[in-house]
């Protein structure tokens, strides 16, 4: 307890020392008249336009409205229930689903600050009879606030921290995991529940970079660091990071085709409760967006994720399509 | 005791630091009410409904930054829960036990202002002290503080409006409040404790705020 308590308050000191020094760096120059919280429009460096996408966090600072609206299918997950001579001779087949229901407002408050809000519905599922069974059902909710601060961008360059509260509730139906439990105890406990709720609660403090390469290509980087409390509650409280980096390519810069593109990769080792991933996981990206205008874009997030599912041997292969529409004030 | 120490160096530390920085200072005074509750694990049958309470308090405000100020709002704060159970021939969920907690609290707060001056955003860490705990039902009134961890840290957002009158000015704001330790004893969250049995439940919700600011 002291020593959460401690890393706490040392986040805390070094935040509110550090709050104000991006902003100190140009303690000296004039407050940027032209700057304004409305109209700054989608994220650009000099000439170069970057693709709107919440495969990882933006470093600009922005007043932006963002939904996504998504699905995802894990094909043919198998389960083996009894294995003769190493071969499997009963086991669980099927599919898992997703949904996700997501919406972020952003509000730039100075030219190096933004706040946000958002909140997040997603639910997992089985298909069909063996795979409901397999993996359950799972509801997930969430709410996440937090500061964004620049703390230096020029032509070229950007670099921003944020630091985030993200508070969500996973409901989840685990029909294996209760019969299994049942088997294992000889009879039905009264501790051994069906569903199950597990509150979750951890902080989030990141580093966002990202670079013009030329007028066309623009790359993006983050790196966060999380800590709180872990979804299997035998965990108590972990340490989890997430990093990624992103390929941004917008065409409307030289062929004037309103489209732009970007590849990307993640790895991240906090379990969700949604992909049911218990570790380390990778997710690629290929996003095509909308970039003909300053205040809209949309795009589409093609994801493909290879992530360690529970009771599985194998990493499950995880496909999402994710549409989003973002509207810059 | 330790991490009590460690808050009052940080504060040592950052106050004289920001004064450097720039010279405005402002005292004040703030009252409101807190409408909080309890978030994490329900009990069987029951759901946990937010409870009304008073907070007051006094600030100290240094400039730190064009149009960014370090608060410090020593204040007391109530804060809690309703719990209410279904009960056989009741349709809805009935208000049962009422937990009220009594902190003296510390937040430090960086309030920033939207380019216009008047809006701001404010945020920051708020560690609390627990001075009274009772646990009511129609039939009792009890101390459980001894059952409750004596400290409470959370981590606050908030907007508020200034306006400001020559010297003075007069300030609301709406926070929010999400507390980062569980409400149970402070033994319950030892590394050796069992993470299974321990209830994941935190104060949260959020206050009202208005309060007056006199530049020195």
């Amino acid at each position: 307890m002291q020593c959460r308590i401690h890393i706490i308050v040392l986040t805390a000191v070094l935040l509110l020392g550090g709050a104000p020094s991006p902003a100190g760096a140009h303690d000296d120059q004039a407050p940027p008249e032209s700057w304004s919280p409305w109209g700054a429009g989608v994220p650009e460096l000099g000439e170069t336009r970057f693709v709107s996408t919440s495969f990882l966090p933006s470093p600009f600072v922005r007043t932006v409205l963002r939904n996504k609206l998504g699905y995802g299918k894990a094909d043919d997950i198998r389960l083996t229930l009894i294995e003769l001579d190493d071969d499997p001779v009963l086991g669980l087949e099927g599919d898992v689903l997703h949904a996700v229901l997501d919406i972020e407002y952003k509000h730039a408050v100075r030219e190096w600050l933004a706040v946000w809000g958002g909140a997040r519905l997603s639910a997992r599922l089985g298909n069909e009879i063996q795979s409901l069974l397999a993996q359950g059902v799972s509801l997930f909710t969430a709410l996440e606030l937090g500061w964004l601060v620049r703390i230096y961008e020029s032509d070229r360059h950007i670099v921003s921290t944020s630091i985030s509260l993200n508070n969500s509730n996973s409901t989840i139906v685990d029909i294996y995991g209760w019969v299994d439990r049942i088997i294992e105890d000889g009879g039905l406990e009264p501790d051994n529940e069906l569903v199950m709720d597990v509150p979750r609660l951890y902080g989030v403090l990141d580093l966002r970079y990202a670079a013009a390469v030329s007028d066309m290509v623009g790359i993006q980087a983050s790196v966060a660091g999380l800590y709180g409390e872990a979804l299997d509650r035998q965990d108590g409280n972990e340490w989890s990071y997430i990093l990624g980096a992103l390929l941004h390519f917008d065409l409307h810069a030289r062929s004037g085709v309103p489209v732009g593109f970007a590849v990307g990769c993640k790895r991240t080792s906090i379990a969700d409760p949604v992909e049911s991933s218990q570790g380390d996981s990778n997710a690629f990206l290929l996003n095509a967006s909308y970039t003909g205008r300053r205040d809209f874009t949309f795009g589409l997030d093609i994801t493909y994720y290879k992530v360690p599912m529970a009771r599985l041997d194998e990493d499950a292969n995880v496909f999402s399509a994710l549409a989003s529409m973002w509207y810059y004030f | 005791m330790k991490a009590v120490c460690t808050v009052l160096i940080a504060i040592m530390l950052i106050v004289p630091l920001a004064g450097q920085a720039r010279a405005g200072v402002s005292i004040g005074l703030l009252g409101g009410v807190t409408r909080m509750s309890w978030n994490g694990d329900t009990p069987e049958k029951g759901a946990y409904r937010p409870i009304w309470g008073p907070a007051a308090g006094a600030e100290i405000g240094v400039d730190i930054y064009r149009a960014t100020t370090l608060c410090l709002q020593p204040s007391f704060v109530r804060r809690g829960t309703k719990i209410a159970f279904e009960v056989t021939g009741e349709k809805e969920r009935v208000d049962s036990v009422e937990v009220v907690l009594d902190y003296f609290s510390l937040p430090l707060l960086v309030k920033v202002e939207t380019l216009r001056g008047r809006f701001y955003v404010s945020g920051g860490f708020e560690l609390s002290w627990l001075l009274k705990a009772r646990y009511r039902t129609d039939a009792d009134d009890l101390d459980v503080k001894f059952e409750l961890g004596e400290h409470d840290l959370s981590v606050n957002f908030g907007i508020g409006y200034e306006f400001p009158a020559g010297p003075t000015s007069i300030w609301f704001e709406i926070r929010y409040a999400q507390s980062l330790i569980n409400v149970g004893s402070e033994e319950a969250g030892t590394p050796g404790a069992n993470p299974v049995t321990e209830p994941r439940l935190k104060n949260n919700g959020v206050m009202l705020l208005v309060g007056i600011l006199y530049d020195l």
